[in-house]
């Protein structure tokens, strides 16, 4: 049973019916997400929408483009994201149930109740490059070659990545003397990965929401992660190094947290200074 | 114009090897492809060079060389950067790999990231199944670079990974698959 293939009337009537308050669209015309979107705010059909993700086919639409054209506001990287629970229907499969929240910044407002939805606009996979088709020798000579900023970043994107890394990354790990989390002064801290060979790399600076400029703040390049049960913040700088941005008041849950996704990650075996 | 030399940081053989007149062979790749190589280029392949050195040693003459796992398109790219790197020595792409500090050249550079991303993908499992050393690091160090600067979103976009919800399952019709 492919719903694309009912005609257009059945599929609205078969949306119209549906009360679950998420909703994942794999693949799906502009046009009608635009028209999706209507809908819902209009109060005429998905009344329990809280959160709608979309992959978008065309490589020529972009994304700002889609969320101005359905009015989405976006919440700025001084605030919270919001965040939903995952729905149970979509993690029957695994064998473990997948409790992170989904965090989304882009929202819409339905002005008859002042009800929200969380709009998220993604690009199709890329499936002429899945990283899962090359040789697996390929797969860790990749991985070999990616610094450890990106190593961390890439183990958020599947469960099944993480234990990857864990496991064609061992020699490397093995090779890391030490982790230090470095206060250097109130404005930023910096979290290295010290290796036996005293090479230091810093992986990530944190920096104080507050000390950003505030015409930045509004900047759509923030992405949160839920990291060891906390969601933190993170950008790149211009010279694209990773940056976790906090509040004051955050800053031992940050340094807990990535210090306990780091243990997961690459093992206890090293020190944490 | 003269071809620019572009490998100034990468370690350069000590001894340059004196140039023999180029023995030109044919390969054929899987859809049929005819195409023409030199055989210095053809033994950055481990796999060919095996094959080349069976031929020799039987002293049977070399006429047209199979590659049955690769085809036309990305067989022809595959030539083209044996070609460019002929005269390399094999030990120190081996020697880069082993180190795990691998540098590409500009010409390498720009030969790889012009490519559509599916195309790298075809010349990287082809370098894999000829086994050559040099293009397997390039190749990969061109991906892993891909990666550089992307949120986990991005890198999902990428490496074509799907969030655990997003999977089609057996038993759900998904929108569009």
């Amino acid at each position: 049973m492919k719903l694309n293939k009912y005609p257009y009337l059945v599929q609205n009537e078969i949306f119209d019916n549906m009360s679950f308050p998420s909703l994942f669209l794999l693949s799906c015309d502009i046009s009608k997400f635009i028209e999706f979107v209507n809908r819902w705010k209009s109060g005429e059909a998905y009344q329990n929408l809280e959160y709608l993700k979309i992959r978008i086919v065309s490589h020529d639409v972009r994304q700002d483009e889609i969320l101005n054209a359905i009015e989405a506001k976006h919440i700025d990287a001084q605030k919270t994201p919001l965040t939903h629970p995952l729905p149970r229907r979509y993690t029957e499969y695994t064998k473990q149930p997948n409790t992170d929240p989904i965090i989304n910044h882009s929202y819409v407002v339905r002005e008859s109740d002042n009800r929200v939805a969380s709009f998220l606009i993604a690009k199709f996979w890329n499936y002429q490059m899945k990283l899962s088709k090359y040789p697996s020798l390929a797969q860790n000579e990749i991985l070999d070659n990616m610094s450890f900023p990106c190593l961390f970043l890439f183990s958020f994107v599947s469960k099944s990545m993480k234990k990857l890394i864990k496991s064609s990354q061992l020699q490397r790990f093995k090779s890391i003397h030490s982790v230090e989390y470095d206060c250097c002064d109130w404005l930023s801290h910096y979290f290295n990965i010290c290796y036996q060979s005293r090479i230091k790399e810093t992986f990530t600076y944190a920096q104080k929401k507050e000390t950003e400029n505030r015409d930045k703040a509004n900047r759509t390049d923030h992405f949160s992660l839920y990291v060891s049960g906390y969601i933190i913040d993170f950008r790149f700088s211009e010279y694209k190094s990773l940056v976790t941005t906090f509040h004051p008041y955050e800053k031992e849950h940050i340094i807990k947290s990535i210090h306990n996704y780091l243990i997961s990650l690459i093992g206890d075996y090293m020190e944490y200074h | 114009m003269a071809p620019k030399k572009n490998s100034a940081k990468r370690p350069q053989p000590s001894t340059p090897k004196p140039s023999a007149p180029a023995r030109i062979v044919k390969v054929q790749s899987s859809d049929g492809h005819i195409l023409q190589a030199d055989v210095r280029a053809l033994l950055l392949s481990s796999t060919l060079a095996a094959t080349i050195k069976g031929y020799d040693d039987e002293n049977k003459p070399l006429e047209k060389l199979e590659v049955n796992n690769v085809v036309g398109f990305t067989l022809k790219l595959v030539l083209e950067w044996c070609e460019k790197h002929k005269e390399d020595d094999p030990a120190i792409a081996q020697a880069e790999k082993d180190k795990k500090n691998i540098f590409i050249p500009s010409w390498d550079r720009h030969f790889l990231t012009k490519l559509p991303m599916g195309n790298l993908f075809d010349l990287i499992t082809a370098a894999y199944h000829l086994d050559i050393t040099g293009l397997i690091n390039y190749g990969c160090k061109t991906v892993a670079n891909s990666a550089k600067g992307k949120s986990t979103e991005e890198m999902r976009e990428l490496f074509g990974i799907p969030e655990p919800w997003e999977q089609p399952s057996t038993s759900t019709a998904t929108w569009d698959d």
